[in-house]
């Protein structure tokens, strides 16, 4: 193990060295002063695995040294034991508010010093199991993500939504549905706005998190009647409900953007993740004309492609209402 | 066995240092009592003191550690602005009896020394 050792008495320092050395620790670098200790560190070209500091030095003394070393990213973990004659406590609370580990006391017990190191060194190889759980969970979760991205149109599978289903079996339901269920159903489709730039800049799970939450505004509000809906990729739902659905109102598309805005949705760094809903036409089939049975759920996708949220309509209208003044 | 050798090297020179530093420090005490430059005399004393606290006890002089720590504590506290009678009255016993343990160390080296010779 590494180790330095900061103390202005040569004669301790010698000490320090012969104490450690004896107890197997024989890669120990001394400095007799706080700066020199620093420009140690600075120019090692492995960092030190331990420190020991004396607190009372001329000049820095080892408690604002301790701030220094922790300061550095590199020594975040390092264990800092102080090893000191001062008896007073004030001494110590602040060496331990500085970020010190461990302290002992001068003149010090070779066998508390040696234990309080391999606490130390234990110390060290726990935060090296930790630190590389942490990094194998990221590597696995980076690994997660890149199998489950998902091109922006692809259709997923959103689950654990009462009435949300696949779009096949979306397209099913409605093709075992005799003629007057067909022409008593209506479809409607919403659009989530600039799907592609959230799409890029959110992880394949937050994406998925945040499809699964929009899904869930919407089928809130279609749950007083009987409804089925989809997600069918590109950002767009669509909704199948029954031609009476007390949802269709004109208020439908700003009571979901409204729990969609309470959401508070973000990305994984914290900032915010602003989903603006769109709202196509109410699509319904006639009952005179045939055609496809999915046509109705076809048409409903296509005016959501095409639709524009209220919002950007506003946001539209005063464009033009500055471009003509 | 190596260590043993540093050690009684170590523990020679920490004798010498003792040696050295008693008069020093006496003068340095008599010329505090006497008023001359109080706060930088008792500011090397405390100092030295401090020193010799943390080695004397890893070179079998506890007593002198002891004695060496109390002065250190005496002398800080009276630094601090604490100069009544009874703080001043603690801190010149403290140093006479590290003083006096500095020489008792001195004299049980000697007779080590002969006994050894």
């Amino acid at each position: 193990m590494k180790i330095l050792a900061v103390d202005d008495d040569p004669m301790m320092l010698e000490l320090l060295e012969a104490t450690l050395s004896s107890s197997g620790y024989t890669d120990v670098s001394l400095a007799s002063s706080a700066h020199e200790a620093l420009e140690m560190i600075d120019q090692a070209l492995a960092p030190y695995r331990c420190i020991l500091l004396d607190i009372q030095m001329p000049g820095m003394d080892g408690i604002e040294l301790c701030k220094r070393i922790r300061a550095q990213e590199l020594y975040k973990q390092t264990p800092i034991l102080m090893i000191t004659a001062m008896t007073e406590r004030s001494f110590v609370e602040r060496a331990f508010i500085a970020g010190a580990n461990d302290y002992v006391s001068k003149p010090f017990d070779p066998f508390e010093l040696v234990t309080r190191l391999r606490l130390a060194e234990q110390t060290i190889q726990q935060n090296r199991v930790v630190a590389e759980k942490i990094f194998a969970l990221q590597n696995l979760k980076k690994e997660y993500e890149n199998r489950n991205r998902f091109a922006p149109d692809q259709a997923i599978s959103i689950q654990d939504i009462d009435g949300v289903v696949d779009e096949v079996e979306l397209e099913n339901f409605v093709l075992q549905m005799s003629r007057s269920e067909q022409y008593n159903s209506v479809a409607v489709g919403f659009r989530i706005e600039e799907f592609d730039g959230i799409h890029a800049r959110a992880k394949p799970s937050e994406l998925f998190l945040t499809l699964t939450d929009v899904a869930e505004c919407i089928a809130d509000q279609f749950k007083q009647s009987n409804f089925i809906m989809s997600y069918v990729g590109s950002g767009i739902y669509v909704v199948l409900t029954h031609r009476a659905s007390p949802a269709l109102t004109d208020d439908l598309q700003r009571q979901i953007q409204f729990a969609i805005n309470d959401l508070g949705l973000e990305y994984d760094d914290g900032s915010q993740c602003r989903v603006t809903l769109a709202m196509g036409a109410v699509k319904s089939k006639s009952l005179f004309f045939g055609g496809s049975p999915t046509a109705t759920i076809h048409d409903a996708i296509e005016s959501a492609r095409t639709a524009i949220s209220p919002l950007r309509l506003s946001h539209q209208g005063n464009l033009h209402s500055i471009a003509s003044a | 066995m190596h260590q043993d050798i540093v050690l009684e090297r170590l523990r020679a020179r920490f004798i010498d240092r003792i040696a050295k530093l008693k008069p020093d420090l006496g003068d340095s005490f008599e010329a505090a009592r006497h008023g001359r430059d109080v706060t930088a005399n008792l500011t090397t004393i405390m100092s030295e003191s401090h020193r010799i606290a943390g080695l004397a006890g890893s070179f079998a002089f506890e007593d002198l550690g002891a004695s060496a720590s109390d002065a250190e504590t005496a002398i800080r506290h009276v630094l601090r602005g604490n100069r009544d009678r009874e703080a001043l009255s603690q801190m010149m016993k403290s140093v006479r009896a590290m003083l006096d343990r500095m020489a008792e160390c001195l004299r049980e080296n000697e007779v080590r020394r002969l006994i050894a010779s």
